[in-house]
């Protein structure tokens, strides 16, 4: 299995609309109530306005899902549209708070009066405020919560119809799951020393623990490939879908796949994955392809793979760095350098959506919020 | 490496091949290689030596070595350095100071390329002759991308009238690549570049678990790793690799027909009639 390195998220990769509403004018942090009543009036930057450092949380007292809970009262849509707003603007500056706003906001909603299906509209605000809080748990890759959160999802449709479930549920599975592999991986890297310090402690001679060591390493080896056999299995079945999650899952079932050194079953899960309208997962499905081309000697293969991922995002550096690498090993070195000095030289400081891949859906949720104001009430 | 394998080689045909179609297909009975070679006795440079002396290996088979250079060439120096993590602007002060002492330290016809890394790679200075113009900035995002800047450093053009010498300063942690260790040594496989590997120690930069990295890339390619006990041996230690670098000797020989193998040559060197410590790369490749 292979070691992979990366899929951090960046901080500071993601502009969304919340930060650029704080670069406007800031209001005094104040009462929860008054927010409210400047939102529901529509207003829908006071919230990113008045909230703008994790201290400004305090004076709303919203420590505690109870707290919200009690806050939220009877059923009201520009209330659960409040609270996404918050946990939008908590992902941001105080990522603590999004839980905790996310829980009390999903029994919010999915306790709505009206039943699923009736009315119609009510289906869709509710939908699309699951997708936008699980986009947002993604983002900080909270995978215990996003588990948590589709538990709710799957006790709310079996005793009601689907409708209400977002289309990309399948998919976020997934990315919990690949969020955790990533989260719980062990370092082998540092295995050495790790094991060093548990043998120390176990009063071992450390000199002597070389079959100590590697017992330890193999039983995290196999833990983490069996952590990413089940992310597999979960693509593979949102892989079914025809819509933009299914090929999304594709893409990403094909990295997993190459994790866990199936590289011909990687080829064969991204092969023919069409993108619509995402340059993101364009990149992406181009970035991973010329790996896995890399992997089996497809060399030629690969440049094109590249290549095309660099036609959805130009100066992304990933993609750029693959190009050289390939070209280098084509004895195309002239060409190589070239693209490696065009890398390090480029003027744009465009971000490589690379940096953002373990934050999965969240590159929608700027769209999504948008979306959300403009549901009738 | 590959380099000289190509400028060398004299009725050298290239015909395309299904998945590679640039690669090239050696017919000539000829296949030179070019390798760099240093030599100490003790801790000091042997500068002495002619081609009688060497004794070389090229899969187990015993070469004629047909020329040696020393200190005859100009470099093409790449210097890598990671600005990642909370270097604070006095600390990228010190190693824009470095930098300049080692530009400094170049000659006329040396050129000279300089790379800043965090998550996004970036170069502080372009590759050109002396006086070398030097503009590092602090690069955002935040992260570390050791794999993918050091991989693309080792990005070089064969030439016969140039050597390359890469050298990286860094601690080799890792967050932020798409690229790993194995594609590393891959291109270190490939590249005509000698790698010095530079880790700073001391301060907080935890030194431990991926100082085998470092040796690894450098053993591969015929360099070294170099530690630097402070801010202020930065620029000394640089500079000692580039000399070491300079009076290492440059041997060629010639591949015969049924010696060109493609795929990874290894390569041994050994003196014939001292004790003297060689060091040169590992191997390289054919393909």
């Amino acid at each position: 299995m292979r070691q992979r390195r990366l899929a951090f998220s960046l901080a500071l990769v993601t502009v969304s609309s919340a930060l650029t509403y704080a670069s406007t004018r800031p209001l005094a942090a104040t009462s929860i109530d008054q927010i409210f009543a400047a939102y529901a009036g529509g207003d829908h930057t006071v919230v990113a306005r008045s909230v703008r450092l994790p201290s400004d949380f305090a004076p709303l007292r919203l420590d505690k899902p109870s707290v919200i809970d009690d806050w939220l009262g009877a059923w009201n849509q520009r209330k659960a549209m409040f609270v996404i707003e918050l946990a939008f603007v908590a992902s941001e500056i105080a990522p603590a708070k999004t839980w905790p706003l996310l829980a009390a906001g999903r029994r919010y909603v999915a306790e709505r009066p009206s039943p699923p299906g009736t009315p119609a509209d009510e289906d869709a605000f509710e939908r699309m405020w699951h997708q936008m809080a699980l986009g947002l748990l993604q983002r900080h890759s909270l995978a215990d919560y996003e588990e948590t959160y589709f538990a709710t999802l799957r006790k709310r449709t079996a005793t009601a119809t689907s409708s209400v479930l977002p289309a990309r549920f399948a998919l976020a599975q997934g990315i919990a799951q690949e969020q955790r592999c990533w989260n719980d991986r062990p370092d082998l890297d540092r295995a050495g020393a790790a094991v060093d310090a548990v043998a120390r402690a176990a009063g071992q001679d450390v000199k002597s623990r070389v079959g100590v060591s590697k017992s330890m390493v193999e039983v995290a080896r196999e833990r983490q490939e069996a952590c990413w056999t089940e992310c597999l299995n979960r693509f593979t079945a949102a892989a079914a879908s025809t819509d933009a999650a299914g090929a999304e899952a594709s893409v990403r079932g094909a990295w997993i796949s190459f994790q866990l050194g199936k590289v011909p079953d990687a080829l064969r899960m991204i092969d023919g994955v069409e993108v619509v309208d995402d340059p993101t997962l364009a990149y992406w499905a181009g970035l991973f392809r010329g790996r896995i081309d890399n992997a089996l000697g497809r060399h030629a293969d690969a440049e094109r793979a590249y290549r095309a991922a660099l036609a959805a995002r130009p100066d992304a550096q990933s993609a750029g760095v693959g190009l050289a690498l390939t070209l280098f090993r084509l004895n195309r070195d002239a060409e190589a350098d070239a693209v490696a000095v065009a890398v390090r030289t480029r003027a744009t400081v465009t971000d490589d959506p690379w940096w953002t891949y373990m934050s999965g859906d969240y590159r929608f949720v700027d769209h999504w919020i948008e979306s959300l104001r403009g549901t009738p009430r | 490496m590959k380099v000289l394998a190509i400028v060398m080689t004299a009725g050298l045909v290239a015909t395309a091949a299904p998945q590679d179609p640039a690669r090239p297909v050696f017919q000539s009975a000829a296949h030179g290689v070019s390798v760099d070679v240093a030599v100490f006795d003790g801790k000091n440079v042997v500068t002495s030596l002619t081609a009688k002396d060497f004794q070389v290996l090229d899969n187990g088979v015993e070469q004629t070595v047909t020329s040696v250079d020393l200190n005859r060439l100009p470099i093409d120096l790449k210097l890598v350095f990671d600005t990642s993590g909370s270097i604070s602007p006095e600390g990228l002060e010190r190693y824009r100071r470095a930098m300049r002492r080692v530009a400094d330290a170049l000659q006329p016809n040396d050129r000279c390329e300089i790379v800043a890394f965090t998550a996004r790679v970036q170069d502080a200075a372009l590759r050109q002759s002396p006086p070398i113009a030097i503009d590092l900035q602090r690069t955002l995002p935040d992260g570390t991308s050791f794999f993918d800047a050091v991989s693309l450093a080792l990005v070089t053009v064969p030439s016969s009238e140039r050597r390359q010498i890469v050298i990286v300063l860094s601690d080799a942690q890792d967050n932020a690549s798409f690229f790993d260790e194995e594609a590393l040594l891959a291109a270190a496989k490939l590249t005509d570049a000698v790698v010095y590997t530079v880790l700073p120690i001391g301060g907080a930069i935890n030194t431990g678990p991926y100082v085998a990295r470092l040796q690894s890339l450098s053993l591969l390619t015929g360099g070294r790793l170099m530690p630097a006990f402070s801010d202020a041996q930065i620029a000394s230690t640089l500079n000692e690799a580039i000399q070491e670098f300079r009076h290492s000797y440059v041997l060629r020989y010639s591949l015969r027909a049924a010696e060109k193998k493609p795929g990874w040559h290894k390569i041994v060197v050994k003196i014939r009639s001292a004790y003297y410590t060689v060091r040169v790369r590992e191997g390289y490749f054919i393909g």
